[in-house]
């Protein structure tokens, strides 16, 4: 016998859509959860996954290693870098849990409840068409034979109505559970906004995740560049005076210092001491170790030279002279001035130096000054002292090397300061005065 | 007779008053509002004790310093050292068991060490109770004194203490200089307290 279409046009085309729809859904539920890093049973599992707790890991190593004190930089960092990272790991954990319970648990209970709710129907839909044309069939078999002769017209007319009401009964059902399909495919459809509404959820959850891991690496940043910034381990050589000088907490350049005092030991007596050059690689050690912030003095005790031509270099390689470019021309119109002129007009620019200079020109003086005292011996007397020091303490911006021109002026200005030291410098200050 | 030289050092918080110290030492003089020490200053002084000359070569350290990353340049070769602390500023005592222990690693075994409390003619500001400065100095072995730079008190005497407690072999001049350390930790750990009193 001839079979019912189980469907009508309408729910074929629900249907397709419905098919559709589920292929979509199944689509962006793969590729979403294949995309997520942290799988697992447990928070600190599912963290181990991220690759931000591996670095964060070997960070924190690194700066357990190095340790975190003043004492290294890269310690400090380390682990302010991997706090860094760790946070960056949690914001992505929350944000894939955001994504499982937001996103994948709705799109999952299409998969659990609604699409099994239509299949079931369609199943039922199709038994009970089954059903109805079988009824059909037997009820075109009944009236056929009652048509035939010689049969009993009250029993088989009994028949056919008997099957007529299956029919009819199995008719109303294939209509009712066309309807529950219906209503449920229909439904399903009707679902469109809440599917739209979990690609929303998904994008907002990216937003707070990007926006909270934003907010965790700014935090970090600041606290990284003051670290960097306050770093009393900076390399010396070549660094402003003021700011090394704030970094370590000082008032006198840790280089400037540790030579005046060594030499005060061992170089006083010092033929040609900031005359004659040190050799060249002990020069580049001693300044690389003061640079690596690891000095050890006693192993240039016997070697006053290498100290005093450190001294020399690191003021030569200040990024701005110790006497400020700011008084360069000051300093240069002074030294034109006659020998009885130039000592009281230098005081009032030396006084205008800027404080952390002005500590440091008059530690060095007070020192060259106690240097020119033993000149019978070492023969560095203030003028021989001045041509050779005078050239590293004021130069003009731009001017790389050493200017001809103004070596002379230039040593006219220290000669004076250091034979007149305790007129520029008086008082209050008693470095390096003996008492007997 | 012979003369010996000491080197000594003064350590200690800035403001406690090393520098009138020194000055009231050296030169019998006190000036009320000396400026503070930048760098370092060094002096010299002979005294006689029981017949022995002696002639401190003086190295007055500037107090301010973050790092202390100098300090063991004057200290090292040292061969006495004295901590000076203010008897009116509790911090500055705090401070002198951190130079105590930094001494104990770092500077020579056999370095006298005397812990000055200065300032104490300022009695009705005090803040160090004199006896737990003696109990610390005696557990740690030092010599200690309670000093005036202003009045005198005590000033002399601190150095006589050292010159007698010098032990007689010179080790001072064997080492000079130092290493100039900005990394090292300078996180100082508290002592441990006594419990005090001996077991009954």
């Amino acid at each position: 016998s001839e079979k019912s279409e189980v469907l009508t046009e309408d729910l074929l085309t629900i249907e397709k859509r419905v098919d559709i729809v589920k292929q979509v859904c199944q689509n962006i539920s793969k590729k979403l959860s294949s995309g997520l890093q942290a799988q697992g049973d447990t928070v600190e599992k599912r963290l181990k996954k991220l690759p931000e707790t591996s670095l964060a890991h070997c960070l924190n190593e690194a700066s357990a290693l190095l340790g975190t004190g003043t004492e290294s930089l890269l310690g400090q960092i380390c682990q302010l870098c991997g706090e860094a990272q760790n946070n960056l790991a949690r914001e992505q954990l929350q944000y894939e849990i955001n994504i499982e319970k937001d996103v994948l648990g709705p799109l999952q209970s299409i998969f659990d409840v609604d699409l099994p709710a239509i299949l079931k129907a369609r199943k039922h839909l199709t038994k009970t068409t089954l059903d109805m044309d079988s009824a059909k069939g037997r009820h075109t078999t009944a009236v056929r034979q009652s048509q035939l002769p010689g049969t009993n017209i009250a029993n088989a007319s009994a028949k056919v109505d008997q099957i007529k009401e299956e029919l009819e009964e199995a008719e109303s059902k294939v209509e009712y559970v066309k309807d529950s399909l219906a209503i449920e495919m229909s439904n399903f459809i009707a679902k469109e906004t809440e599917h739209s509404q979990k690609l929303l959820a998904l994008v907002e959850a990216q937003a707070a995740y990007h926006e909270k891991a934003l907010q965790a690496i700014q935090a970090v940043i600041p606290k990284m560049q003051r670290s960097i910034e306050n770093n009393p381990t900076k390399p010396v050589f070549g660094n402003c005076l003021e700011e090394h000088l704030r970094v370590t907490g000082r008032d006198i350049a840790v280089v400037l210092e540790a030579c005046v005092v060594t030499l005060l030991y061992t170089g006083m007596n010092e033929e040609g001491l900031f005359r004659i050059a040190g050799a060249a690689s002990k020069l580049k050690k001693l300044k690389a170790c003061f640079d690596a912030n690891i000095v050890d003095m006693e192993e240039f005790r016997h070697d006053p030279h290498t100290v005093a031509g450190t001294l020399k270099q690191y003021l030569r390689e200040l990024p701005e002279p110790l006497l400020t470019y700011h008084l360069y021309v000051e300093f240069m119109q002074a030294a034109t001035l006659s020998k009885e002129k130039i000592v009281p007009a230098l005081k009032p620019i030396i006084e205008k130096l800027p404080p952390p200079n002005y500590n440091n020109f008059r530690y060095l003086i007070k020192f060259l000054e106690k240097l020119c005292k033993s000149s019978d011996q070492n023969k560095m007397t203030p003028t021989n002292i001045a041509i050779v020091i005078a050239p590293n303490l004021l130069w003009s911006d731009g001017e790389n090397a050493p200017n001809m021109l103004t070596t002379g002026s230039l040593s006219t200005i220290i000669e004076a300061v250091v034979s007149n030291a305790e007129y520029f410098f008086p008082g209050g200050s008693y470095m390096f005065i003996f008492y007997f | 007779m012979s003369m010996r030289d000491v080197k000594l050092c003064l350590l200690g918080d800035s403001g406690v008053g090393k520098s009138s110290l020194v000055m009231r030492f050296v030169t019998d003089s006190f000036k009320p509002a000396l400026e503070s020490t930048i760098g370092a200053s060094f002096m010299t002084k002979t005294v006689e004790v029981d017949g022995n000359t002696y002639k401190f070569q003086i190295w007055d350290t500037a107090g301010q310093e973050k790092y202390r990353a100098l300090a063991p340049m004057y200290y090292r070769g040292a061969a006495a050292a004295i901590i000076a602390y203010d008897v009116t500023r509790e911090s500055s005592f705090k401070s002198v068991k951190s130079w105590v222990q930094e001494l104990r690693h770092q500077g020579h075994p056999n370095i006298v060490l005397a812990i000055a409390g200065n300032k104490c003619d300022l009695e009705d500001l005090r803040e160090v109770r004199l006896k737990d400065a003696e109990d610390y100095a005696k557990q740690i072995d030092a010599l200690f004194c309670e000093t005036s730079a202003l009045t005198a008190v005590n000033v002399a005497d601190i150095f006589t203490k050292i010159c007698k407690k010098l032990p007689s072999e010179d080790f001072s001049s064997s080492r000079v200089g130092s290493t100039v350390n900005l990394r090292k930790k300078r996180d100082v750990k508290k002592e441990k307290k006594c419990c005090g009193g001996s077991p009954s």
